[in-house]
């Protein structure tokens, strides 16, 4: 459905798009995923055709969008990351006023913004000013605007900076709603976990750069990091730390202030291994948990940093 | 489009400050320079004044037929009543004379105010202290020419000039009146921040909701369009309600035909409108830019018109009449003035061809400039 080539674009001597190659498939919920200033945002503006790039092709749809394809804005939903509505106007008001960019029959329009009122959970702030909605809400009228003519597409730009944790999980169970309604959705965030729980195929960014990309499973079998085992205070000396680092499988031990993080290679047993040693050697220990790894160990792998969350 | 009119209609609608400067500031200043200039030209009611005779002195005599000529020929000036000098004194207390002529070889004026009305008492005294010998001469003389001398001189004491104003084929009207038509155009131009707003609006760069329309199904001609429109009209209904206000409430005399008049000042917001639309459709200047611009180009064509100088239009007409060929305020003012005083209905529709073709222009660039645009940085 989407297909962006050897995308570049600079803005002076900063090179914010590096050749940044990316493919979305229709249906899918595609995941762009990024540390704050690797280009996400800077993506999806000039795959509208907001922004002039400097090299590259995109499609979306089979076809190059440019700023009057109104038959392919029609299939599209933006909700970007800055709020965009009009303050004068309610609720209502702002989700009718931006489905009739779209929607040009009355009948129409008025079912469609029913619906995204009650899909958002809106109902009962419909005569409401943005002034007077919590971050939350303000984000979910935000949301409204962007869905309620239906479209085929959706762009969702970092939809839950600032906001509460249940206007957050509302969000996301309705992005997934959306989905299986048949949309293809395009979501950006910097949130690993937002990324890990919805989406189907994920692509991460650093630099204007796509490092890697597909499945969160095919993402973390790329890393050499299949589990990772964390112990809290527990003493070792030299002789306990050299001994763990030789058992099968683990590949990379941090001890600091009585607490070790061992990481392991995929396998099974691994922490039975670990109880049995620390068991054997009658080393007592605090608290024990396991971990798989997360998509935040495969961006830190690859770049050798943290996602900056 | 009409569902987009309506809420952009309602968006403005419940815009305090927009409407603050586009609705209530024009009537402010309007009811400012009414209160300033407004009774400025209005003619004196008739002066109540006593006479005292101290003296039956041949100068005296001559002072005393001085102000009988005067009462009689000045239309309404003063009204003398000769009484005892307490009674005179008692009525300058209660204040129902404004002062007191003392009939003597010197004559002398006793006043209780600094007034108009007792201004012009010093002044008739004055005229007639300066041509005293004239007047006794005069009388003796020649007695027939008095009333003409009389004449003379009081309106010497009421500041007449020498010339007399004649209009070149119109109507006479009220000095002050330009002022209020500088008010008129310079509302006309206030919808010029109603355009550069709803131009911004329409910016990716600038606003999120702008971004939002852009990406829109709906052709950039089409919002731009029925923001216009609805620009104007609210412009327009601004305008309406200050001419309203200056005619109806203030009574303050426009003159002209009212048909003329409202159609000037449609033609006025259609040029303030697109003259915004314009400057905000500069897609790399930013916010505070084009609002510091539109501020310059309104206020300073409002003063070139004659808004702050009265006779700043006529300098430049004089200098550079370019300049009021192209400024906004200056073609709305002179398009009144056409209508008003010189009756001149070429030069009203040159004004009117000027300010449509001006619009256009203006309403065209602004398409232009936003059409198909991409940014450089959002």
């Amino acid at each position: 459905m989407i297909e962006i080539k050897n995308l570049v674009k600079r803005y002076g001597d900063l090179v914010a798009l590096d050749h940044l190659n990316l493919e979305v498939s229709e249906g899918e919920v595609f995941g762009l995923l990024g540390p704050n200033g690797c280009g996400k945002t800077t993506a999806i503006s000039c795959l509208l055709a907001l922004l002039k790039y400097d090299k590259g092709e995109i499609t979306i749809f089979g076809k190059e969008m440019h700023p009057d394809s109104y038959d392919m804005k029609r299939k599209t939903g933006i909700v970007p990351q800055e709020v965009a509505v009009f303050e004068e106007l309610t609720v209502a008001e702002n989700i009718d006023y931006f489905c009739g960019l779209y929607v040009k029959d009355k009948a129409q329009r008025k079912e469609c913004v029913e619906q995204a009122i009650d899909f958002v959970g809106l109902e009962n702030h419909r005569k409401m000013r943005p002034k007077q909605l919590s971050g939350g809400l303000l984000r979910r009228l935000n949301i409204a605007c962007g869905i309620a003519h239906k479209p085929e597409l959706i762009i969702l730009d970092e939809p839950t900076v600032a906001v509460d944790p249940q206007s957050r999980n509302h969000i996301l169970e309705g992005i997934q709603r959306l989905n299986k309604e048949g949309a293809t959705i395009i979501y950006t965030s910097h949130y690993m976990e937002e990324v890990e729980q919805i989406c189907t195929r994920i692509a991460i960014l650093d630099h204007g750069r796509n490092i890697a990309s597909g499945t969160k499973e095919e993402l973390k079998r790329m890393i050499k990091t299949g589990e990772r085992i964390t112990i809290e205070g527990v003493a070792l000396d030299r002789e306990h730390l050299q001994q763990i680092r030789e058992l099968p499988h683990v590949f990379q031990i941090d001890y600091k202030n009585q607490k070790i993080v061992i990481c392991c290679s995929s396998a099974k047993q691994n922490l039975m291994r670990v109880l049995h040693y620390l068991q054997e050697n009658e080393i007592s220990f605090g608290k024990i948990f396991s971990e798989m790894p997360t998509l935040n160990d495969v961006f830190l792998e690859i770049t050798g940093k943290e996602l900056r969350d | 489009m009409l569902q987009l009119i309506k809420y952009r209609f309602l968006s403005m609608l419940r815009d305090k400050t927009t409407m603050f400067w586009s609705l209530v500031f024009p009537l402010i200043l309007c009811t400012l320079f009414y209160v300033t200039f407004g009774n400025i030209d209005n003619n004196l009611e008739c002066i109540d004044t006593a006479v005292v005779v101290r003296s039956e002195s041949q100068e005296a005599e001559a002072f005393q037929s001085f102000l009988s000529m005067i009462e009689e020929s000045a239309d309404d000036l003063i009204k003398t009543k000769e009484m005892t000098g307490q009674k005179a004194k008692d009525l300058l207390e209660d204040g129902k004379v404004y002062g007191i002529y003392y009939v003597d070889d010197e004559p002398e004026l006793l006043v209780a105010g600094t007034g108009v009305e007792e201004s012009v008492l010093q002044s008739l005294l004055e005229s007639y202290q300066g041509g005293q010998e004239i007047v006794q001469e005069v009388s003796k003389e020649r007695p027939e020419k008095m009333p003409e001398l009389v004449k003379h001189m009081s309106s010497s004491a009421m500041q007449a000039v020498y010339v007399k104003e004649a209009s070149l084929g119109g109507r006479e009207t009220d000095g002050m009146i330009q002022y209020f038509f500088s008010l008129i155009a310079m509302t006309c131009m206030f919808g010029c921040f109603l355009g550069v707003v709803a131009s911004m609006k329409i910016q990716a760069n600038i606003y999120a909701v702008g971004a939002r329309r852009c990406l829109g199904a709906t052709s950039k001609l089409k919002l731009i369009f029925s923001d216009f429109v609805l620009i104007c009209a609210i412009n327009f209904v601004d305008i309406l309600v200050l001419l309203g206000y200056m005619s109806g409430i203030l009574k303050i005399d426009l003159g002209g035909d009212i048909g003329k008049i409202l159609t000037i000042s449609f033609m006025g917001c259609i040029i303030g409108v697109s003259m915004g639309m314009l400057v905000g459709s500069v897609g790399k200047w930013r916010e505070g830019t084009k609002i510091a611009i539109m501020l310059a180009i309104s206020l300073g064509s409002s003063f070139l018109s004659g808004l702050m100088l009265g006779g700043i239009k006529g300098l430049i007409e004089a200098y550079c009449p370019i300049i009021n060929r192209i400024n906004p305020a200056s073609l709305i003012s002179d398009a009144f003035y056409c209508i008003t005083i010189y009756e001149d209905a070429s030069r009203y529709t040159r004004d009117i061809v000027s300010i449509a073709v001006w619009a256009a222009v203006f309403l065209i660039g602004s398409f232009l400039m936003v059409r198909r645009v991409r940014y450089d940085s959002i």
